[in-house]
């Protein structure tokens, strides 16, 4: 069992070690992902990020101006990114803390672990992560998806 | 003429929210796309200085928005810097004698957002 397990965080003991191994090394980018569902020993929790999921069906109908103050409507890519992310993270069982649109038709998923959290953002044309820690420096990069396994082995540690 | 925020003062910020809240964190708080800078933005991220204005005044509308509150020292400690910018000024005719900016944010940087997101708190009106 893995320590510091709370409701928004992965149930470890669903996670295979194949899920980790067979992704960090045939994944590194966008294009191959839907081989990996293939090779991920899918655990059965099915509705784990559900709410997230049926978020991102309601923020398709945002349109340009949705806040009140020049947003850009989600755009399409990053829509289909996040809705890929949550049900991979899913897959994982990892549970989504929140996921959430932004001004610049950006999507943003947020991953919590106590004093930990990841924030995963897809914009129309580059994907983000940002790793907060619980005392240290945050850091962010460019989010690749060959990266996911680390990034959740990170919050969870 | 800008002058700088008072290191005791606090800062409200607003950011939209439905009725279901589903904008913001499910616990209440602030994502950090609130505090996320836009192109439009020119690198100022818009705040109201606390001591000059109403709650309910600095929120417009409650049913379409929340307001988050943060020490302006907070920001100052992220090395930003916040300036008080009362309007009307030369790139807006709106009337907001306590709006002021942070200033020193990068557009491209996700982590300042970030930051300033989980130093704020929720103001309830």
């Amino acid at each position: 069992m893995h320590p510091l397990i709370d409701n928004y965080t992965a149930f470890a003991e669903n996670i295979s070690g194949s899920a980790y191994s067979t992704i960090s090394e045939t994944i590194n980018n966008y294009g191959p992902v839907s081989s990996i569902i293939f090779h991920v020993d899918v655990p059965d929790i099915p509705y784990l990020n559900e709410r997230e999921i049926q978020l991102l069906q309601e923020y398709k109908l945002l349109q340009d101006g949705w806040d009140g103050d020049g947003a850009k409507a989600p755009t399409k890519r990053a829509l289909m990114l996040a809705s890929y992310l949550l049900k991979l993270l899913q897959s994982f069982g990892q549970k989504a803390f929140h996921v959430a649109p932004g001004p610049r038709g950006e999507i943003m998923i947020d991953l919590r672990n106590k004093y930990k959290s990841i924030e995963l953002l897809f914009y129309g044309d580059k994907a983000k992560f940002v790793m907060f820690p619980d005392s240290s420096d945050p850091k962010q990069g460019t989010f690749e998806l060959n990266m996911l396994p680390e990034l959740i082995k990170w919050l969870n540690a | 003429m800008r002058k700088a925020v008072s290191l005791s003062d606090w800062l409200y910020r607003r950011g939209f929210s439905s009725p279901e809240r589903k904008y913001m964190n499910p616990d209440g708080t602030a994502t950090s796309r609130v505090f996320a800078l836009r192109e439009k933005d020119d690198g100022e991220l818009s705040v109201d200085v606390k001591s000059l204005i109403e709650a309910r005044v600095s929120v417009g509308d409650p049913d379409k928005f929340m307001l988050f509150e943060i020490a302006n020292k907070d920001v100052l400690n992220l090395n930003l810097t916040t300036e008080h910018d009362p309007l009307p000024n030369a790139k807006s005719t709106a009337h907001n004698p306590a709006h002021a900016v942070i200033l020193g944010m990068d557009i491209e940087d996700e982590i300042m957002p970030g930051l300033l997101a989980r130093k704020s708190k929720r103001v309830y009106i």
